[in-house]
């Protein structure tokens, strides 16, 4: 007797049990993993607090970026000076500083300095409108701002450019050179007639020598080649100022270092109110020949580095509430390796994820060792560096 | 809703069953497969537009954690509990229409995880030798070798000779 692999392969998973999930809890999974840095050790099984509302809804306002890395107010373009060329950007020579300066380029607006590493520094790029609302546990709606892009700024050498040259229309911004990569338009890798994928615009130039800057948009923003040229050419910098955060450890468990910190998080999202991060690794983390933000996992040597990662954000925006009988400010894990603890007015949390490389009684003594700045008042926020050493 | 989500949703609609069947066989357990997909499938969510070729990402990171279920320490206890591929059916059961499916089945429960991993993306993903050995993170030579013992295995479980064709003929000669 004889059997065919493929067929007995084919023949053991069919008859399957009725899907537990839709393909709406893997978008809220997705969703809620985007914003909440969820690792991979937080589980199949989390059921997300927040829930995208698909429905447009019309609304009030982009939410203010009110983080203290702003070096200036985001200018209205009319405000610059006509053709008047901006200074080459100049890179911070301290690791944790940013000095992206906002500014407007037709109907797109660059942020401020949002999140830095020591290798570059990121800010938002967001168009007119509103991006997908999310609504709470409450049921409040909350409008999102339309991020569609993202300006990254690389520090001297970082930037490995082979790719942006090899697949990138030569262009100049400023002078410099630069190169093009339209959105491509791909083939569904999966069989659904007529639909196509698009990637994101991306523009990168050398703003320095071997010093590169890469914006993009995504596709759907409709951004064109000239005005990603025209925002690039606007790019300037600041008074390099330390990256600020909302909080500060009294305890950092032995060998963990700083590797970002920001108002966003690695996701590189357009910052809540009051939001901001840190990320500590175990380990140096080589920040050279990227050509694209570093994202967990945070491996080095095909091994994943351990890591704490903190992350301050409106209690409307989070999964759990305090435990029961316990002090409302008594930090607890929600699951393996994520912990959180409240502010006392309970309107914001700080969640600490360990990635299952650091004990939950870690993350408690971390999390019990954490003095709170005013998640609204910027001016009460500690200098990243100073706040996890 | 962002053409982001409109794809998503249309890619996961398509993607999700076999996805789950990729980690079902993998894993041995319905439900353990269902988690490592909508887990695989977030962290897709999230890397939409950096990742090139979303159905090859998921089909690698799925296998990855449904072997990654498989180590889990309560893995063993509520794996007896779960919809878990059945035991071996005793080869003394006088009901000699077993199921062919379950029998299946229980012949490559009766694998390690990585070797069913390999069987599977080959066999019926249709992989290369090369696409296997870099899904799963290993050496091209442990790809051959766990084909080559999961076939001896097989064969000695089910008591035929297991055999394979069209482009699977040509990567088998690689063996």
């Amino acid at each position: 007797m004889k059997q065919e692999l493929s067929d007995m392969l084919a023949e053991a998973k069919s008859d399957p049990p009725p899907l537990r999930y839709s393909v709406e809890d893997a978008v809220t999974a997705g969703r809620k993993r985007q914003r909440r840095l969820r690792a991979a050790w937080t589980g199949a099984g989390s059921v997300a607090a927040v829930v995208a509302v698909a429905a447009a809804i019309a609304v009030p306002q982009i939410v203010t970026d009110k983080r203290p890395t702003r070096t200036t107010p985001v200018a209205p373009a009319a405000s610059q000076p006509a053709k008047q060329e901006p200074a080459p950007f100049a890179y911070p020579k301290d690791k944790f500083s940013g000095n992206i300066v906002g500014f407007k380029a037709g109907n797109l607006t660059v942020s401020d300095t949002v999140h830095v590493t020591p290798g570059y520094q990121v800010a938002i790029v967001v168009a007119p409108g509103h991006g997908t609302p999310v609504q709470d546990a409450a049921g409040t709606i909350h409008q999102m701002p339309n991020d569609v892009g993202r300006l990254v700024v690389y520090r001297q050498g970082v930037f490995a450019p082979a790719q942006a040259k090899k697949s990138g229309e030569r262009v100049s911004v400023n002078g410099s050179t630069g190169y093009y990569q339209k959105p491509m338009v791909t083939k569904s890798p999966v069989k659904i007639p007529g639909k196509v994928f698009q990637t994101e615009a991306i523009l990168t130039w050398e703003y320095d020598d071997n010093a590169w800057a890469v914006v993009t948009a995504s596709a759907a923003a409709k951004v064109t080649k000239q005005q990603l040229i025209a925002l690039a050419g606007k790019v300037t910098s600041g008074t390099p100022e330390p990256v600020k955060i909302g909080f500060k450890l009294g305890y950092v468990p032995k060998g963990f270092q700083l590797t970002a910190a920001g108002s966003s998080d690695s996701m590189l999202g357009f910052p809540l109110d009051g939001e901001s991060y840190a990320l500590l690794l175990k380990g140096n983390l080589p920040f050279r020949a990227l050509t694209a933000p570093v994202q967990d996992p945070y491996v080095v040597n095909d091994k994943q580095l351990p890591l704490l990662q903190l992350a301050v954000y409106p209690h409307w925006w989070g999964k759990y509430e305090p435990k029961a009988g316990l002090p409302k400010t008594a930090p607890f894990c929600a699951s393996e390796s994520l912990c959180y603890r409240f502010t006392e007015d309970g309107k914001y949390e700080i969640e600490l994820g360990g990635g299952g490389t650091v004990p939950d009684s870690e993350l408690i003594k971390v999390l019990n060792s954490i003095t709170f700045a005013d998640p609204t008042d910027a001016g009460s926020w500690f200098d990243a560096t100073d706040a996890v050493s | 809703m962002s053409d982001r989500d409109t794809e998503f949703r249309d890619f996961v609609t398509a993607q999700m069953e076999p996805l789950r069947g990729l980690a079902y066989l993998t894993c041995g357990d319905w439900q353990a497969a269902e988690d490592a997909v909508l887990t695989v499938l977030a962290k897709l969510y999230v890397k939409w537009r950096r990742v090139d070729n979303h159905a090859s990402y998921a089909r690698t990171a799925v296998v990855r954690a449904a072997i990654d279920e498989t180590r889990r320490p309560w893995w063993r206890r509520e794996n007896s509990q779960s919809h878990a591929m059945p035991d071996r059916p005793s080869p003394h059961d006088s009901t000699s229409a077993v199921d062919e499916r379950l029998r299946i089945r229980d012949a490559l429960q009766q694998l390690p995880a990585r070797l069913r991993a390999v069987l599977t993306l080959r066999y019926l993903e249709g992989l290369s030798v090369q696409e296997t050995a870099e899904a799963l993170g290993c050496p091209e030579g442990t790809v051959k070798s766990y084909t080559s013992r999961g076939l001896d295995a097989l064969r000695q479980v089910l008591g035929v000779e297991v055999f394979i064709t069209k482009e699977s003929r040509r990567e088998a000669r690689a063996v």
